[in-house]
């Protein structure tokens, strides 16, 4: 899960306080709710690969993200294909399947936009994550939210719960791993055979973290973690000059865009009605 | 008046599953002692650790009778994490302790937790990576670092808590020779600049007379021993019957000396010989070693100017151009400073890993031609941590799965189970669920699956950590055992007494090279060329160099060989 981790790097976006980054995310789950637009996330999108460049994130885990969603993206279009309501234009259909008025075999462009439109709307909150996770350190991320006056406890889970993502992976390789090193051919295995190794691997990666979890509680709590102390955070969380250019940036696009919306701009005037 | 930091009180404790592992525990603690705990695995060492810290009963369960305080606090009224500003504890296994991106931010964390200021933070934090020997990885992942060095990250982050008493569980099972020195002088200093009360957990008989002010021995839940160490490893026949290993000197002193206390110093031990021997009750020997030169069979393993370089920012080079062949029936130990790359080494040859440059050929074939199970079928690997290496419900079941995809027949398949379990004294826990075992255990269990494939060549990474004196000899034994029975043994051990004993050659890696490649005896001659890579030989080695002016070989490895040449007789 490598798509998601900190890759410590010199960059702009490196040097800026979670607290922006984290502003970004919020914007732009923010813009994917009240700017549905196939033109306002669109930019919205270009701007957060802007962000990606300056970042240094290689555009490689692009695709491994779009590979990911890939399976949400044929999801949704067809769903949405035979079942959009407002769907008027039908572009092919698999027979007829009438009830009431409708034939819910037809396929309609309308649903084949909106489907899209709701994955953009994904989109425009998933690009925005490798910008927190990856160019910001968790102790960094964790200083911060402690700024923002959030319960310890909560920054630690979400914290830790990062921490066990690369952890599953890092488990299950090892699993895998250890069959092979008994013997068992996986990498020669025909496909529906390798899924059966698949959910056998799943049971002990299971139990192995549930110890791990239990280890990992005990090891916090020797390290006095909730003890009634108030806590030191090693992190700097001062606002800079380059902080305050980001989020005044990210918020005054995102209200333009908001505001846009707002007024009835539409860049497709068939298709949707919200 | 002593302090008391630490009280037990009759301590008894039944885990939920009936084992009772502490009976009528009585200890007191005084404040500046340094405690080592030591006993067979299972004797309760860990479990009276968990007590000292709270884990039980607030996080681990069971029945408890007797009360235990701890810096003036009853375990049972206060919760771990406030326990845990008084008291550090740092577990054995160091992969479930790391939570933190980097290795500065480890360190620093239970420092922040504490609400100290941010300069006292980082001088502890400076100070705790100096004092385990982690300086310059401040910006690493943990997740990167090797199994020794995520063990030295685990003590950093106890150590920097400075606390009124720290809990050490085996904190240096997985250290290579002198970090384990370091370590625990470490301790002695802490002792002497803060007053630093410590318990500690270790099978290290060698190193203990050097830091512990006093020596617990437990065994099936009961204290068998305690005292100073001298007190305590003068009672030689307890210690072998309870599976505690007796420090090498002394059992060369008793053998020769019975009536004298044994010598725990090599400058003891050397007066002591020395004065038989100008009495003339001792009569010297040159003695000759049984031929261990390598043999000139076929090369089984071959890796040419092979390179790795693990991914990374920055990336970290594991191995450097290294040139290494194996031979046919050879016993390797392979020796070296925490992540010199030795695991590196052995995950390549079983395509774990891919070259960064260079090759490994196996019987003359370059491995990228095989899958890692087709390798596995002729190299069989137990890597470090048992947990990433169990995966079925019961012990039987986890030595079956490889001799199934062996496709026995189902008679070979038991007969081999049984006596795989046998060889390493799990065969009453057969249907056990292998989480359930002790660390040490798990281990054992791990080699017992590979060993049960009768792999041509076995290759054993650490397989002796966590296990306690018997384990270490009954794993090395087999290895042996497999040897001599024309299987070629490769093995990495921190454990010198072991490799000496044992291995017919000796490979010596430091910063992803070899530094040093040869018969074993040959290879520990050179004292000052190990100390480079952190290696250290035994005591006795060291004692017999001590010796040679007076008729003793000097390239002795062993506490047979030095007695032979003492006494003209090892068996007595």
């Amino acid at each position: 899960m490598t798509t998601l981790e900190y890759v410590r790097k010199d960059t702009a976006v490196h040097g800026l306080q979670a607290s922006t980054k984290l502003l970004l995310t919020v914007t732009s789950l923010a813009i994917s709710l009240f700017a549905l637009d196939f033109v306002l996330l669109g930019v919205w999108i270009v701007f957060l690969l802007a962000w990606w460049v300056i970042a240094g994130i290689e555009f490689r885990r692009l695709g491994i993200i779009l590979k990911i969603l890939l399976g949400t993206y044929i999801f949704l279009i067809v769903l949405q294909g035979f079942t959009y309501r407002f769907g008027s234009t039908e572009l092919f259909r698999l027979g007829v399947f009438m009830v009431g008025t409708r034939n819910w075999a037809s396929y309609t462009l309308e649903g084949f936009l909106w489907g899209t439109l709701i994955f953009m709307r994904v989109l425009a909150v998933v690009f925005s994550l490798p910008i927190l996770t990856m160019t910001t350190p968790m102790t960094k991320i964790a200083a911060n939210m402690g700024q923002m006056k959030i319960p310890y406890h909560f920054t630690l889970i979400f914290v830790t719960g990062i921490r066990f993502v690369p952890l599953v992976f890092q488990t299950w390789n090892n699993v895998l791993q250890a069959q092979k090193l008994r013997g068992r051919n996986i990498d020669k295995l025909p496909l529906h055979k390798k899924a059966g190794v698949y959910t056998s691997v799943l049971t002990p990666v299971l139990l192995y973290l549930l110890k791990l979890s239990t280890t990992l509680q005990t090891a916090l709590e020797c390290r006095a973690f909730g003890a009634p102390t108030t806590r030191t955070y090693l992190e700097e969380t001062k606002l800079r000059a380059g902080d305050y250019v980001a989020q005044i940036g990210t918020l005054a696009l995102a209200a333009a865009m908001i505001a846009l919306k707002a007024m009835g701009y539409s860049s497709v005037q068939y298709v949707i009605r919200v | 008046m002593e302090t008391l930091v630490t009280d037990v009180q009759d301590l008894s404790f039944t885990y939920p599953d009936q084992v009772q592992a502490l009976k009528n525990i009585r200890l007191q603690v005084s404040r500046g002692e340094i405690v080592a705990i030591m006993g067979a695995n299972g004797a309760g060492k860990t479990t009276l650790c968990r007590h000292l810290t709270g884990i039980i009963p607030h996080v681990v369960q069971g029945t408890t009778q007797g009360k235990v305080l701890v810096v003036g606090m009853d375990v049972n009224e206060h919760p771990v994490h406030e326990l845990a500003q008084k008291i550090s504890f740092v577990t054995q296994d160091p992969e479930g302790q790391l939570v933190n991106p980097d290795v500065l931010m480890e360190v620093a964390f239970g420092s922040e937790n504490l609400g100290l200021p941010r300069e006292e933070i980082l001088r502890r934090a400076k100070w705790a990576l100096g004092a385990v020997g982690l300086q310059g990885f401040e910006s690493r992942s943990p997740m990167e670092l090797s199994g020794g060095e995520k063990q030295r990250l685990a003590l950093a982050a106890g150590l920097s808590m400075q606390p009124e008493l720290l809990v050490l569980d085996e904190p240096t099972s997985q250290l290579d020779p002198i970090g384990t020195t370091e370590v625990f002088e470490v301790l002695v200093d802490l002792k002497r600049r803060y007053n630093m009360t410590t318990v500690l957990t270790t099978h290290a008989s060698e190193e203990a007379p050097t830091f512990a002010d006093r020596v617990i021995v437990l065994s099936n839940g009961m204290i068998v021993a305690q005292g100073t160490p001298r007190e305590v490893f003068a009672q030689v026949d307890l210690l072998d019957e309870v599976g505690v290993q007796v420090p090498q000197l002394a059992t060369v002193g008793r053998t020769i000396n019975p009536e004298q206390p044994p010598p725990l110093t090599i400058e003891e031990s050397k007066k002591q010989i020395v004065e038989l021997i100008e009495t003339k009750e001792l009569m010297p020997r040159k003695v000759s070693r049984a031929n261990k030169s390598v043999p000139k069979e076929e090369v089984v393993l071959e890796c040419m100017d092979l390179t790795f370089t693990y991914p990374g920012i920055p990336p970290v080079t594991a191995l450097r151009n290294l040139n290494l062949k194996v031979r046919k029936g050879e016993m390797i130990g392979i020796v070296g400073q925490n992540g010199s790359g030795k695991t590196t080494l052995v995950k390549l040859f079983l395509k774990l890993l891919t070259p960064t440059k260079g090759q490994v050929f196996f019987r003359g074939r370059n491995v990228k031609d095989f899958t890692t199970a087709e390798l596995a079928t002729s190299m069989g690997l137990v890597l470090q941590n048992p947990d990433e290496q169990l995966f079925t419900i019961s012990c039987k079941d986890e030595v079956e799965f490889g001799l199934r995809n062996l496709k026995l027949s189902e008679d070979e398949i038991n007969h081999r189970v049984d006596e795989a379990l046998g060889f390493v004294g799990l065969k009453e826990q057969k249907e056990i669920f292998p989480f359930r075992l002790s660390f040490g255990d798990r281990r054992s269990l791990t080699v017992a699956a590979v060993i049960a494939m009768r792999p041509e060549i076995v290759i054993l990474d650490e397989p002796t950590t966590a296990q306690d004196y018997l384990g270490r000899h009954r794993i090395a034994k087999l290895a042996k055992k497999l040897n001599e029975a024309g299987h070629t043994v490769i093995m990495i051990t921190h454990d010198m007494n072991l490799v000496t004993q044992y291995a017919d050659r000796t490979v010596v890696m430091f910063n992803g090279e070899i530094l040093l490649d040869g018969a074993t005896e040959e290879v520990f001659a050179e004292v000052e060329t190990l100390r480079k890579a952190f290696i250290k030989p035994p005591p006795v080695s060291l004692l017999a160099r001590e010796l040679e002016p007076y008729g003793i070989s000097g390239d002795i490895l062993t506490v047979d060989e030095l007695l032979d040449s003492l006494t003209g007789d090892a068996d007595k």
